[in-house]
């Protein structure tokens, strides 16, 4: 019999939850998360024919494109990093970050059948899709060892640092979809809106362009952005880009504890409404 | 004993504008709210209240550990809202609800399935979102894919499962959960007979460990069979709440007064005419007190007090009618020698033997006729009585191990015999 359940439970209109109580429950669930983690990637590559491959092949053909058109075609310079590695580690931890934020965002209303029959912390949806994200992205991660190595890279030692900087961007986007997740149960504009502002989002992050291709009187203005500091910060581990600034890591900190504490609260003033109004 | 479930004055109200067109609102819709709110400076508006629905109304009751309840009641009487509240699927608008003990709730088939899946990822899945470990669905998982008899399909995604493989397996890993208060909703609908049979045993296991079991059931053999108590919901309130043959006869019975005995001799207005009158009505056990729950296997005696208020030589017959809820007829008896009586007070008593009546409600109708120059009716008294017969599922007639409903409106002992045909 699992220990972890309350000996009393008081079911009543609205609960005080505190952060203490909200990472307990978080953690008293964890098997549920890594198991709803798990069913998410088994039921993204079911009935299809290459199965876990679509993991690989969607940031290699779009490295391969971004290559063409960006380097190819633009010429954008990357401070002598060949363009697909440059473009393929950001692509990564972008494809990762958004990932994140859109299927955090989603999961409470993909989950509906669940959630309205079954009881357990909502919080751990939106985990769940952060964990899957993940899982994907060490897929991932293996195909730019691979190219990095065909174009006679060898990956620094530091590329052991890349965990952090997973678990950074999805406590990031873990607190941006306990803002979205809600409100998108309630109000399905957000999910209709998400993929055209996650779109202009990275043309706004140097994801396909080093900071250093922008005008030098506005490149300050990236270390407002939290995603850029993300990106760079893997550029740095895995192909030896210059690192962000104390700056650029004090803001990212700052988004990602605001974004934790008001997803939150959201998250918890809203739960009552979901399973009512999903 | 301690209380497993305490309920107080728990509310549940739906907005009905919230699951309409206008309030299922676009962002757009509650934004321009909004703007129009700060322009007119505005408080925000707990306006609407119109269109409020309250599904659960000051519901109070205790279940006590051990107890088996049943939630009956009519559709849209709140049973499916009360067991949602109680399984913390949703909150409560008002009041409280204090748990004690793990839940395990089932209250749809194919609870949290994922079709893709197959029926071994789904079990662990599926044990994982109610509360078990990984290590201790291992060990239940055997168990769990023997009870539900899907060992051949556990490779196959549950999408090409029957709806009955499906509720057979949500049903399984539930009652493997071994959950100290067990949430039932209206599952042992569907499938087949012998799987009821193994639900409703499993069900007993459960309580009789010393478990609560809370359920939702339109089948008041099962309720009667398996519950110590019993609440009956009627728009959102509690109408009654007592022991299963009470709770169902007011059930069926609708707003009536039903009970056992009934007096009419101290009505204000008299039943009967200026010959006969009733004078009062009872359904006793095989020991002779009122009951309004008889086991199926023993005896009843229906009774009936009347007066003969002037001398006449018509032949009286009292005669009993038997009716199932639902209105149809179950037969009426009379008495095989009609008497002619001298005023006076009289009890007229009908003996109906043990294993005859099947499982069910019974309402028994009063009436006094006698045959002279014609017949005359001198009272009807329609549904004065009723009475609940209980099957306890063990040691009936006709079960031999089958839990399901037998059909019927009586079900005797009669004589058979099996011989090798020659």
């Amino acid at each position: 019999m699992p220990v972890h359940e309350p000996a009393e439970v008081v079911i009543r209109a609205s609960a005080d939850y505190t952060f203490r109580h909200d990472i307990a429950d978080l953690w008293a669930n964890r098997d549920i998360a890594w198991t709803l983690a798990l069913r998410e990637i088994q039921v993204r590559y079911k009935q299809s024919l290459i199965g876990i491959a679509w993991a690989l092949l969607q940031p290699v053909l779009t490295t391969a494109i971004f290559t063409f058109v960006f380097s190819y075609l633009a010429r954008i310079p990357t401070d002598g990093i060949p363009y697909p590695v440059f473009v393929f580690s950001g692509l990564l931890m972008w494809q990762y970050f958004s990932r994140v934020v859109g299927d955090a965002a989603g999961s409470l209303v993909k989950n509906e059948a669940i959630i309205t029959k079954v009881f357990f912390p909502r919080l751990i949806l939106p985990l769940a899709s952060t964990v899957a994200a993940a899982v994907e992205f060490f897929i991932a991660l293996v195909v730019l060892v691979a190219v990095m190595l065909l174009y006679g890279m060898v990956p620094s030692p530091l590329i052991v640092l890349v965990p952090l900087v997973v678990v950074a961007a999805g406590l990031l986007g873990y607190g941006i979809g306990l803002v979205l997740s809600p409100l998108n149960a309630i109000y399905r504009d957000i999910g209709i809106a998400l993929p055209f502002f996650i779109q202009i989002a990275m043309y706004l992050t140097p994801v396909i362009y080093p900071i250093t291709f922008v005008p030098a009187q506005y490149q300050w203005l990236y270390a407002l952005n939290p995603a850029a500091t993300l990106i760079d910060t893997m550029r740095a581990i895995v192909v030896g880009a210059a690192w962000p600034g104390f700056l650029n890591y004090a803001l990212l900190i700052l988004w990602t504890v605001g974004f934790l504490t008001l997803g939150l609260r959201v998250f918890r003033k809203l739960e009552p409404a979901i399973v009512d109004r999903i | 004993m301690s209380n497993a479930i305490t309920v107080e004055n728990l509310s549940k109200c739906y907005s009905l504008a919230g699951t309409a067109a206008p309030a299922y609102g676009t962002l757009r819709d509650t934004m321009a709210e909004a703007a129009r709110r700060l322009i007119k400076r505005e408080p925000a508006s707990q306006a609407k209240p119109a269109e409020a629905f309250w599904a659960l109304r000051d519901v109070s009751f205790n279940v006590n550990e051990g107890d088996v309840v049943g939630v009956v009641g009519r559709n849209g009487a709140g049973k499916s809202t009360l067991l949602k509240v109680l399984s913390r699927i949703t909150a409560p608008t008002e009041g409280l609800a204090r748990i004690r003990g793990r839940v395990g709730s089932l209250l749809e088939v194919g609870t949290g399935f994922h079709p893709e899946l197959s029926g071994r990822e789904n079990i662990f899945f599926n044990g994982a979102i109610l509360g078990l470990r990984k290590h201790e669905i291992r060990a239940r998982f055997d168990e769990i894919v023997d009870f539900a008899g899907i060992a051949d399909f556990l490779d196959i995604p549950i999408k090409r499962y029957s709806s009955g493989m499906k509720m057979r397996l949500a049903f399984s890993v539930a009652a493997h959960l071994e959950p100290e208060i067990m949430i039932v909703d209206e599952v042992l609908a569907v499938g087949d007979a012998e799987f009821q049979k193994k639900c409703l045993g499993k069900m007993k296991d459960i309580s009789s460990g010393g478990r609560t079991v809370l359920f939702v059931s339109h089948s008041m053999e099962s309720v009667t069979s398996l519950c110590s108590r019993c609440i009956l919901l009627d728009r959102g309130q509690v109408r009654k709440e007592g022991t299963p043959s009470e709770v169902i006869l007011e059930y069926l019975g609708g707003d009536g007064e039903f009970s056992g005995c009934a007096d009419f001799s101290s009505q204000g207005k008299m039943v009967g005419d200026d010959h006969v009158q009733l004078l009062y009505g009872e359904i006793t056990d095989a020991s002779g007190k009122a009951a309004l729950e008889i086991d199926i296997r023993k005896p009843l005696t229906v009774r009936m007090g009347f007066r003969v208020k002037r001398r006449s030589d018509n032949r009286l017959v009292p005669n009993f009618h038997f009716v199932v809820p639902g209105g149809a007829y179950a037969f009426v008896s009379t008495p095989d020698v009609p008497a002619t009586l001298a005023p006076g007070d009289y009890e007229a008593s009908c003996n109906i033997p043990g294993d005859f009546l099947n499982d069910g409600s019974y309402f028994v109708g009063l009436a006094m006729t006698s045959y002279g120059q014609g017949q005359t009716v001198h009272f009807f008294e329609q549904s004065a009585l009723t009475f609940n017969v209980r099957d306890p599922l063990e040691g009936s007639v006709g079960r031999h191990g089958y839990v399901n409903v037998m059909p019927g409106v009586v079900r005797p002992r009669l004589m058979w015999a099996i011989k090798e045909a020659r």
